[in-house]
């Protein structure tokens, strides 16, 4: 007789998803689906306004990447009206990328991963949060989480008058410059956030890597996926988060291919399939090939494991070195273990401070020249950026007038969910035998799931009252056989 | 003491965004309360929050047990709430305030949540349903009285504290 586990809703992940788990007459797993229940429909709520308007709605889809989205709509009106930035404003906007990644790779880490690792993941659920966190590392932590993440907010304010949900994106250029007075405060974040960058990534080697059952579980054979890979890639092949060419590998880490955002139509296929709201992405030359991995799969995993596997290196010294260490202690490249994802997010950060002390020592940074308003509307426009949660591309389409007549999303989490259905049901098959679960292991299922840090939402929303986290197990007929609930 | 009245909700979700609306209108109508709004939820709010020393929240809710724009005031918030108290992508409001403290900040007294009920009403667009906007003076009349209302015996009783 076939069971069912459902774990609905997720925890620790923004939008509306549940986990479906299909036990067969031995209590083993025979089939695991990540389904979206939100319908989203964004892009057609978006027809028939000005293009211009996109970076001011587009922030507000959700409330876990609004800078990612701005910018990408920002570089979709830089193609839709055929304008380059000026070199002054190119590097105000990818100080203010590299300060909404710095926010939001430590908010991933801390609040959604560290509770696993840091206080472990079969810990009392009451005690697996940041609060668990601090209770473990002190709280310390907590204040220079805060205090980065309200740092590099101050940067974002500064040029797009808003923080979290920026709005300020213009085509050619940025609202606001800097001045010298102002490079001061901007070279105090940046320092301040590269200390705490290097303190990130030594807590987790002392914490995560110096625990051999950690390490084991980021090595498990469980949590491994053999996929393609996608990011953006700078001219020299190096990982880049605000610009760039699109990169594929294979499984085996061969170029597949190398294109302008502008065709990502040709590359990225879209899937449909009844059981999920959300369109299950593969490469579309390679066909829809199911939901399978290794040999003759045609899915890609996009987010920081991604980018650290499909480029050459990183753009800066001390991210480099740290991530010659993550591949030789995973094995080489690429790197399949998905878990390991959580250690690129915190290697990609390092970059991002990296660079944003180079960009605030630039002299370029004060330059009053950060508009071009050589502006020629084009009626198509792709913008594309590697939002944290991985590569993200904004079309839009207009008429004559500027007006929207087309607009199509791809966000992250839909290059994801084809492979995060996959990653979920290898780990329960490695963790879920029968009915009789454990939470600690319905939790190490969801982490194969967390370690993407999937969106699903349109919008900051959550449930009316407690957060609970429902498990129904079902016979075949549908039937609730047992009920658990937490929260 | 200093008092904040927060608004909350999503300005592109039509009703899902009355805790805004709310907001916007509540301006100046009640001496020596600070009143702003916030589309974002969890970590977000914690700039907004600290350093106050009471704070009552207006948001969006979804009971099914009572008409679109009714109001309900929720004293007693422990775990319970209105739709945008809540995170599942990082932390709650409450874990929020438990963080604040815990790093020695001063974090204000969550005084009362105050829910508008919209049932399902979360379709995208950029203004209210007539139904609720329709309500709306008679909500934000309530508000107002019952802040005022309380606030005096809510500094008495912090000054007491």
């Amino acid at each position: 007789m076939a069971r069912k586990i459902t774990i609905d809703p997720i925890t620790r992940l923004e939008g509306h998803g549940k986990i479906d788990i299909l036990l067969d007459e031995q209590g083993n797993v025979k089939d695991a689906y990540w389904q979206v229940t939100e319908l989203r429909g964004f892009e057609r709520f978006c027809l028939g306004r000005p293009a211009e308007e996109m970076p001011r709605i587009v922030p507000n889809i959700c409330g876990v990447c609004p800078s990612a989205h701005h910018m990408a709509s920002t570089k979709a009106l830089d193609d839709l009206y055929s304008v380059e930035p000026t070199p002054a404003a190119r590097l105000i906007r990818e100080l203010e990328y590299n300060a909404f990644y710095l926010e939001d790779h430590y908010i991933h880490f801390f609040f959604l991963a560290a509770p696993d690792f840091v206080v472990g993941p079969d810990a009392d659920p009451k005690e697996r949060n940041i609060l668990g966190v601090i209770g473990k590392v002190g709280k310390e932590i907590g204040l220079k989480v805060i205090e980065v993440r309200k740092r590099n907010r101050d940067i974002i304010r500064h040029i797009f008058s808003k923080a979290p949900h920026p709005e300020g994106g213009l085509p050619g250029g940025v609202p606001r410059g800097f001045t010298e007075e102002d490079r001061t405060w901007v070279k105090e974040t940046a320092y301040f956030s590269l200390d705490f960058a290097q303190f990130a990534i030594q807590l987790f080697k002392d914490v995560v890597l110096a625990n051999p059952s950690y390490l084991d579980l980021i090595l498990h054979d469980a949590y491994k996926l053999k996929t393609y890979y996608m990011a953006l890639v700078d001219e020299n092949d190096r990982v880049t988060f605000y610009d760039g060419k699109v990169k594929v590998v294979d499984p085996d880490g061969k170029e597949y291919a190398r294109f302008d955002p502008s065709d990502y139509d040709q590359y990225i296929g879209e899937w449909v399939e009844p059981w999920t709201y959300i369109r299950l992405n593969h490469l579309r030359p390679l066909g829809w090939h199911g939901l399978k991995d290794g040999d003759g799969t045609s899915l890609y995993r996009v987010a920081p494991l991604a980018r650290l596997n499909v480029a050459d290196g990183m753009q800066t010294p001390l991210a480099q070195k740290e991530a010659e260490i993550m591949f030789e202690t995973l094995g080489g490249k690429p790197a399949h273990h998905t878990l390991a994802t959580h250690w690129a997010r915190l290697i990609c950060a390092l970059q991002a401070a990296e660079h944003n002390v180079i960009i605030a020592n630039d002299p370029r940074l004060t330059s009053k020249d950060i508009r071009n308003m050589n502006l020629k509307l084009k009626n198509k426009g792709v913008g594309c950026v590697e939002a944290p949660r991985g590569t993200l591309f904004h079309h839009y389409e207009t008429d004559d007038r500027g007006v929207l007549t087309k607009v199509n999303l791809i966000v992250a989490t839909q290059n994801n969910a084809a492979p995060i259905c996959l990653s979920v049901k290898k780990a329960a098959e490695e963790f879920v035998h029968g009915p009789d679960v454990k939470e600690g292991f319905l939790n190490m299922v969801e982490m194969a799931f967390r370690a993407y840090d999937p969106c699903l939402a349109c919008a900051t929303h959550s449930l009316p009252g407690t957060m609970p986290l429902a498990v129904t197990i079902r016979d075949h007929a549908g039937r609730a056989i047992r009920e658990m609930r937490r929260g | 003491m200093k008092t904040l009245i927060l608004g909350m909700g999503n300005p592109i979700l039509s009703n899902d965004g009355v805790g805004l609306s709310i907001a916007k209108m509540l301006e100046g109508k009640i001496p020596h309360a600070d009143v702003a709004s916030s589309t974002m939820i969890g970590l977000s709010l914690f700039d907004l929050i600290i350093g106050y020393d009471i704070l009552f929240i207006v948001d969006a809710m979804t009971t099914h047990d009572s008409g679109i724009g009714k109001l309900k005031k929720i004293s007693e918030c422990d775990r319970q709430g209105t739709l945008h108290l809540f995170s599942s992508h990082g932390m709650d409001i409450f874990e929020l305030m438990e963080l604040g403290s815990l790093c020695g900040f001063k974090v204000p007294r969550l005084a009362a949540v105050y829910g508008i009920e919209i049932g399902d009403e979360v379709a995208f667009g950029g203004t209210l349903s007539p139904a609720l906007t329709k309500q709306l003076p008679g909500i934000i009349e309530s508000i107002v009285t019952d802040i005022a209302g309380a606030l005096p015996s809510l500094f008495s009783s912090a000054l007491i504290h």
